[in-house]
């Protein structure tokens, strides 16, 4: 066909072409939602993109489908047909679409070269595993694998991907690649997305290789190569560490491999056996770790969904925010006063990081209130309601009044905190400085001072009203009957520490109990046990049940040797919860310097290394709140976080992205390269030999020592 | 309109390569222990059933099985293999289970498949004591071999087309003479096979 002879076809097509689809260029990014297939089965769906590739999806419910995302390389009208495909194996043909594409032709992206494992030898057995492997030299992000079909032999039905960070000692699933009732692909090729996966070593495994003759089983296939794409961490670290760290980050973080029964990474959690990571929850209880999770990213479906949830948290009018859109009580049972103070942190750092004033002028689907109006109410509320400008903020609601007899009032609802909470207090003090920078990025200074001014008194009075100096930690709360309600929390006491709010004094003593230098008398849990779970401590070192009454709230379950809450058998309740961790490195790094930091890390790392941290273990009674690390845990993604708030030091401030850079002792350099900030891409390196800052358009380079400041306009400046 | 996934999706090339062999229908879900993904990602033990963890001996397939550890207690007399399912039609189910206990250590094994319609159906292997010193293979097809029950309602499995299952229920059950209460027992399931 010539030339002028394509377009007039092309100029056809779009005429033509169904109005619902507009035509493409090449390039481009064409997002296609199937539509649902319906029933009680989980399904997966198939996409042919009429281009020679095929993409599967993972599995999820069957009355939702997922939006997938193709780009054509090449000009042409390509006809899109999704098949949805039953986990019992049963194929539908979906509606097709018909795409037109113009434009030049585009590059294919490279393959990265890799060495491929001879294949694997037949077997008689029809359950022997087999697998095809690529190695490579060195670490790679990868973007996709893809797959042919050997001409002579059956394409495996049943398969997964797996990769591994040391060669193939050990490997892992890519949960969302993992594939059963496979159709026949024909001459298509399989593009299997993988996220940016960073590994040396890739495999397809079938455990059960399709039968190529009675009673002999072979997995073969035609090609398999992968397409690579530069990993989001960059470390002078060895390379499985620098593997794992991303890949960290790729499970709990962005958590983009994961298996997601509504088929998006927000905001319900996927059930058994498919709990993994999770990029957020709505609730108000999340607010500001989802803005620590994705401010920085370029998720715009996320970003757009975050916006608009902030948005629609309830106020009442005094201030005090509901714990989830519509609602003011936690799973009907509880209002939560922490929730003004995590609503502005979340909000402030959302806006601090985009820079965009029309979020704050947002308003309340139903109150008409904007956003901005809402933190301030929050913040007064805290302030005068609550009595935060004495230094001590105060619950006065009679049902969390912190004793025995009170509520469960945060996230850690298993416990009574209320009236002075150190957990209400230390955030608290953190939202001060939230709004602060807030108000100083908006002009008002005097605001901006009356926020302030109360820090030092609220950093005062915590160390004096909360600290115990019989234990050497921060008790839990006070609660009305003046009672110190001390279970040894190492939650509040590492959020304390890295919230900056515990002097430096009780900081190392606080870390001297964790580290099993001083031994509590009493405690339940002591010395090394209390990082019996390796990658967090325990959440509380007293036990629950080892106090009556305790101060345990037993709305959900019992406390108590042979129970479903007991010691050691609970989340809340000697178990742990992983995103504790990022606030213990963040402690370390604030107390000790960040070789204590990395030392804490390194331990992470070795267990993330094993099995990737997907860990749900079950208690006797069949409960899987042992350990808090899957499903409706987002928040573990801050843990990975330690490298770009850690280690690269980034924060933002009012005047820009406060950067300061601590470099674990051995390392040459450290970057990320993708990291949005008002509205612009940037990559950030941090090199050891630099001495002074180098800014090339997107590309920043800093020194390892010092404080800097990138300015929303994209100038780099030394910190005051 | 649905078809059979041995069909070449449309469009592509034809042939069906790779067409099922041999009499056992493929399988819908199929697990033996070789993968590695961690145990507690879809199986709990529950009760008496203290410890499990995938060994390589015994095994009839895949060169893998779950070595299982029971501590029966008085209290309880029984212990609980719970493991869930990413939600999949099922018609029948078949597994081995060895036992290298002595005789007088009989344990009954009672298997439940639970769909997403919280409808009970539990195999016709009641109060069986497995093999012992060898492999018990259990076989099942839940039309003609489940009783299903709903609540205390109990239903005919014949009238209920396309159950979708989420969860399987390995319960393994002693009496009240068992003469080995708290001391540490073996059994061994050699992997699972849903059709």
């Amino acid at each position: 066909m010539t030339k002028s002879k394509f377009w007039i076809w092309w100029a056809g097509m779009v005429l033509f072409a169904p109005l619902s689809v507009v035509a493409m260029q090449t390039g481009e990014t064409f997002t296609l939602k199937p539509e649902p297939l319906g029933g009680e089965e989980m399904v997966w769906y198939l996409i042919d993109w009429g281009d020679g590739i095929i993409m599967p999806t993972s599995h999820g419910i069957a009355t939702f489908s997922p939006a997938l995302s193709k780009v054509w390389r090449k000009p042409g009208m390509y006809k899109v047909v999704p098949y949805a495909i039953t986990m019992s194996g049963t194929v539908k043909p979906l509606t097709e679409t018909s795409v037109p594409v113009g434009g030049s032709q585009l590059d294919f992206p490279p393959f990265v070269e890799a060495r491929q494992s001879d294949d694997p030898p037949a077997s008689q057995e029809p359950y022997r595993p087999q697998s095809i492997e690529l190695h490579f030299a060195k670490i790679e992000g990868l973007d996709a694998l893809l797959l042919k079909k050997d001409p002579k032999v059956p394409f495996p039905d049943s398969f997964s991907i797996e990769t591994s960070t040391d060669g193939g000692t050990v490997w892992n699933d890519v949960p969302s690649a993992s594939y059963s009732h496979f159709p026949n692909p024909g001459s298509q090729v399989v593009w299997i997305p993988l996220h940016g996966v960073v590994a040396n070593a890739v495999r397809v495994v079938s455990y059960k290789p399709p039968a190529i003759k009675a009673g002999t089983y072979s997995l073969r296939l035609g090609t398999l190569r992968a397409i690579g794409r530069e990993p989001l961490f960059e470390m002078d670290a060895d390379p499985k560490t620098a593997a794992d760290w991303n890949n960290m980050w790729l499970a709990y973080g962005s958590a983009k491999n994961e298996v997601f029964h509504y088929f998006i990474p927000y905001p319900w959690p996927t059930d058994r056996p498919d709990e993994g990571g999770l990029l957020m929850i709505g609730s108000t209880i999340w607010a500001h770790w989802n803005a620590m999770k994705i401010s920085w990213l370029d998720e715009p479906a996320a970003s757009k969904y975050y916006e608009n949830v902030v948005n629609s948290y309830p106020q009442d009018e005094r201030g005090l925010m509901g714990v989830s859109p519509g609602s003011f009580l936690h799973l009907d049972h509880s209002k939560h006063y922490v929730t003004p103070a995590i609503f502005v942190a979340g909000t402030a750092d959302w806006y601090l990081m985009h820079r965009d004033g029309s979020f704050l002028e947002t308003k309340d689907r139903k109150t008409g209130v904007s956003l901005l109006e809402k933190m301030r109410k929050a913040m007064r509320y805290q302030l005068d309601d609550m009595d935060g400008k004495t230094g001590v903020l105060t619950i006065h609601d009679p049902e969390h009044d912190g004793t025995v007899n009170g509520m469960s009032g945060n996230y850690w609802d298993g416990w009574r905190f209320g009236y002075q909470s150190a957990y209400a207090n230390m955030l608290f003090y953190q939202s001060l400085d939230w709004m602060a920078q807030l108000e100083t990025a908006l002009g008002n200074s005097d605001k901006a001072a009356e926020y302030a001014a109360v820090r030092p008194l609220v950093k005062q009075r915590f160390n004096e009203v909360f600290w115990n100096e019989k234990t050497g930690r921060f008790v839990g709360c006070i609660g009305k009957d003046g009672t110190l309600q001390d279970y040894g929390f190492t939650f509040v006491n590492l959020e304390a520490i890295a919230s900056g709010i515990a002097t430096p004094e009780h900081a190392e003593k606080t870390l001297q109990w964790l580290d099993g230098e001083r031994i509590v008398k009493g405690d339940t849990s002591t010395g090394a046990d209390i990082y019996y779970w390796k990658i967090s401590p325990r959440a509380n070192t007293l036990a629950a049940e080892a106090v009556t009454p305790s101060f345990w709230d037993g709305w959900t379950m019992k406390v108590g040797p042979g129970t479903i809450g007991e010691y050691g058998k609970q989340i809340q309740n000697g178990g742990h919860i992983f995103y504790v961790s990022y606030y213990d490195l963040m402690s370390r790094l604030k107390t000790r310097g960040i070789a204590d930091a990395m030392k804490r890390m390194g331990v992470i790392l070795d267990e993330f290394h094993k099995d990737n941290l997907r860990r749900k273990t079950s208690n006797k009674f069949g409960s899987t709140h042992v350990e808090g690390i899957l499903r409706e845990f987002p928040e573990s993604g801050l843990v990975p976080l330690f490298f770009v708030n850690g280690i690269l030091g980034i924060e933002p401030g009012s005047d820009g992205l406060h950067i300061e850079p601590a470099l674990p002792d051995g390392w040459k350099f450290a970057a990320v390269n993708e990291y949005w900030f008002a509205g612009k891409k940037y990559r950030i390196r941090i090199e050891r030999e630099r001495t002074e800052p180098v800014v090339d358009g997107a590309q920043i380079r800093l020194p390892a020592e010092g404080r800097w400041v990138l300015s929303p306009d994209g100038e780099i400046r030394h910190a005051n | 309109m649905p078809i059979n996934r041995r069909t070449a999706l449309q469009g592509m090339a034809c042939g069906t390569a790779g067409a099922a062999l041999g009499a056992s229908p493929v399988p819908v879900y199929f697990n033996f222990f070789d993968s590695p993904v961690r145990l507690d990602r879809y199986t709990r033990n529950m009760h008496d059933l203290v410890a499990s963890r995938v060994v390589t001996e015994p095994s009839l397939q895949g060169g893998h099985s779950l070595e299982m550890e029971f501590r029966f207690s008085e209290k309880d007399r029984s212990g609980i293999l719970f493991w869930d399912l990413v939600p999949v039609h099922i018609s029948g189910i078949r597994f081995n289970v060895f036992n290298p206990n002595p005789a007088r250590d009989e344990i009954v094994l009672k298997t439940t498949l639970q769909d997403t319609q919280g409808r009970s159906w539990l195999l016709a292997t009641d109060n069986q004591p497995l093999a012992t010193n060898g492999w018990t293979k259990v076989e099942a097809n839940l039309v003609k071999d489940a009783t299903v029950q709903q609540g205390t309602t109990k239903l005919e499995a014949r009238d209920i087309a396309g159950a979708v299952f989420e969860h399987l229920v390995f319960k393994f059950e002693v009496g009240r003479k068992f003469p080995a209460f708290d001391k540490p027992l073996l059994l061994y399931l050699d992997g699972v096979e849903c059709v």
